[in-house]
């Protein structure tokens, strides 16, 4: 007598053998991937656009600006190496996207900073015709690239926020009609996707907007709105609301110190041992993944589940490069193989 | 070793295998080379977390996968107009049991086949499904009372757990 099993695998040897090769699948779960994301952003935004009484805008002639466009197949070789001493090109105003900025003091410049980008299509280093404010080298200033690498936003010497379009070259001053001048040091601002840019005003200093409500934000060819960070839809996607805060290591508020030292231990009562603490975060991944300096200036991709597990961790940039750097999350998060997030 | 150079050897090494299990999810070889290349498709974004141990995780997207879609329809019926003249006795079998399981409903198929030919236990098909183990083990009391009834489970199986 058979048995069930035995049957099953008699009848299983009818089955096809063979099938689309498989780097053609790994190509198309890709782009489904892609596509996936960049539709559940948009849908996301539009529900919550309505819901913060934002409303969407559609622009004469150029789309619903408030559908965020797919990532490109843009491959950024990692880890990055960072080009020390030596000297770069202009990149000019219209480089493409970039897989991340850095930026770093100008040789006997008396203060002045540079930019310094990596172009994510040619890997290709490169310096970026932009002036940045001198507060930047405070370490809570902010400066960020939209996930896609297409957007930069930064303060320019005289305070203004500037959004340039790295694909264009285009130049938006975000003019604050109702709010007070911001500053790069007044708390910061997140691309929740490619063109959303969401910003706070902060009141008690870096780590203290957690818990308040008065948020603003842009999107190209618009002017900055109020939103209530609160009931806005994409504040998940958030510095401290994003997932990976959620974790135990990410409790402390940014350090002053040197980033590179922000790898640390604290004392977890509820486990009743000390605890990796990271403190400067340069990107997130999802809600697993955080970028953020090692102990020794490296950017390593943590996932959540592995602080503490060195086999767990992937090298993004290594040593040498400048502290103040962004990333182009989801390009990166391709390049790792996980999946996109907010800058 | 990259998440494209892994994806590629697993699905070198593992595909066959899983074209069996997905021909007795799909019972039609059409049907069962589509929901492997959806599957394998599905899970190309999660890769860099299951490359370690990924195939618990491509069956379980398969297992659902084939639910869903038979829940949306009903399963292929093959008609022919002409009845094999001398059929072999182990080809009218395994056409018997392919028309057995077309009567089961999508998850207790979908259950016999993670049990019986996957050799999963019923915790691990509890959780490739998305049920309890209480519901496993009732929709395997169910299919195999149903095949038992019908014509050809009744006469030859002996369900060995």
């Amino acid at each position: 007598m058979d048995t069930l099993h035995d049957r099953l695998a008699e009848l299983a040897e009818e089955a096809p053998t063979g099938g689309a090769p498989a780097a053609e699948l790994w190509a198309r779960g890709k782009r489904a991937h892609r596509f996936r994301v960049a539709g559940l952003a948009a849908a996301v935004l539009v529900v919550g656009a309505v819901g913060a009484g934002i409303g969407v805008r559609v622009v004469d002639g150029d789309g619903d600006r408030s559908v965020p466009e797919p990532v490109g197949p843009v491959v950024v070789a990692l880890p990055i190496e960072y080009p020390v001493g030596r000297e770069l090109p202009d990149l000019g105003d219209a480089p493409g996207p970039l897989a991340g900025i850095w930026l770093t003091p100008h040789e006997g410049g008396g203060g002045a900073l540079g930019a310094v980008g990596l172009v994510a299509e040619t890997g290709r280093f490169g310096t970026l015709p932009i002036d940045v404010s001198r507060r930047y080298m405070a370490p809570d200033a902010y400066f960020a690239l939209s996930p896609d690498g297409r957007r930069i936003a930064y303060h320019t010497p005289t305070d203004e926020l500037v959004v340039r379009d790295l694909v264009t070259g285009d130049s938006s001053s975000l003019a604050f009609d109702s709010f007070r001048p911001l500053r790069p040091d007044d708390g910061p601002y997140t691309w929740v996707d490619a063109t959303h840019l969401v910003g706070h005003r902060a009141s008690g200093g870096p780590g203290s907007w957690v818990s308040e409500a008065d948020g603003w934000v842009w999107q190209p060819g618009t002017a900055p709105k109020r939103v209530d960070l609160m009931a806005y839809p994409g504040s998940p996607y958030l510095g401290p609301h994003a997932g990976v805060y959620e974790h135990p290591w990410f409790l402390t508020l940014p350090s002053q110190e040197d980033p590179r030292e922000c790898l640390s231990l604290r004392w977890d009562r509820s486990v009743g041992k000390p605890v990796p603490v990271l403190c400067d975060v340069v990107g997130v991944i999802g809600p697993e993944i955080a970028l953020t300096h090692d102990g020794d200036g490296a950017v390593v991709a943590l996932d959540s589940k592995g602080v503490e597990n060195p086999a767990l961790r992937d090298v993004v940039a290594t040593a040498g490069a400048p502290l103040r750097v962004t990333f182009a999350t989801d390009l990166i998060g391709q390049s790792l193989d996980a999946e996109g997030g907010a800058s | 070793m990259t998440g494209h150079a892994d994806f590629e050897q697993f699905v070198l090494a593992r595909r066959n295998a899983l074209l069996r299990t997905a021909y007795l999810l799909t019972g039609n070889h059409h049907d069962a080379e589509d929901l492997v290349q959806t599957a394998l498709i599905k899970v190309v974004p999660k890769w860099a977390r299951i490359q370690d141990r990924p195939e618990p995780y491509v069956r379980q997207v398969l297992a659902r996968e084939s639910v869903n879609r038979r829940r949306g329809r009903r399963w292929r019926e093959v008609t022919t107009d002409v009845v094999p003249e001398a059929m072999h006795h182990d080809s009218t079998d395994r056409i018997a049991l392919l028309e057995d399981l077309r009567r089961l409903s999508p998850r207790q198929r979908a259950v016999l086949v993670l049990r019986y030919f996957d050799d999963l236990t019923e915790a691990d098909t509890a959780a490739a499904l998305g049920i309890s183990v209480g519901t496993v083990k009732s929709h395997v009391r169910d299919a195999l009372a149903r095949l038992r009834n019908q014509r050809s489970g009744g006469e030859q199986t002996t369900a060995t757990r």
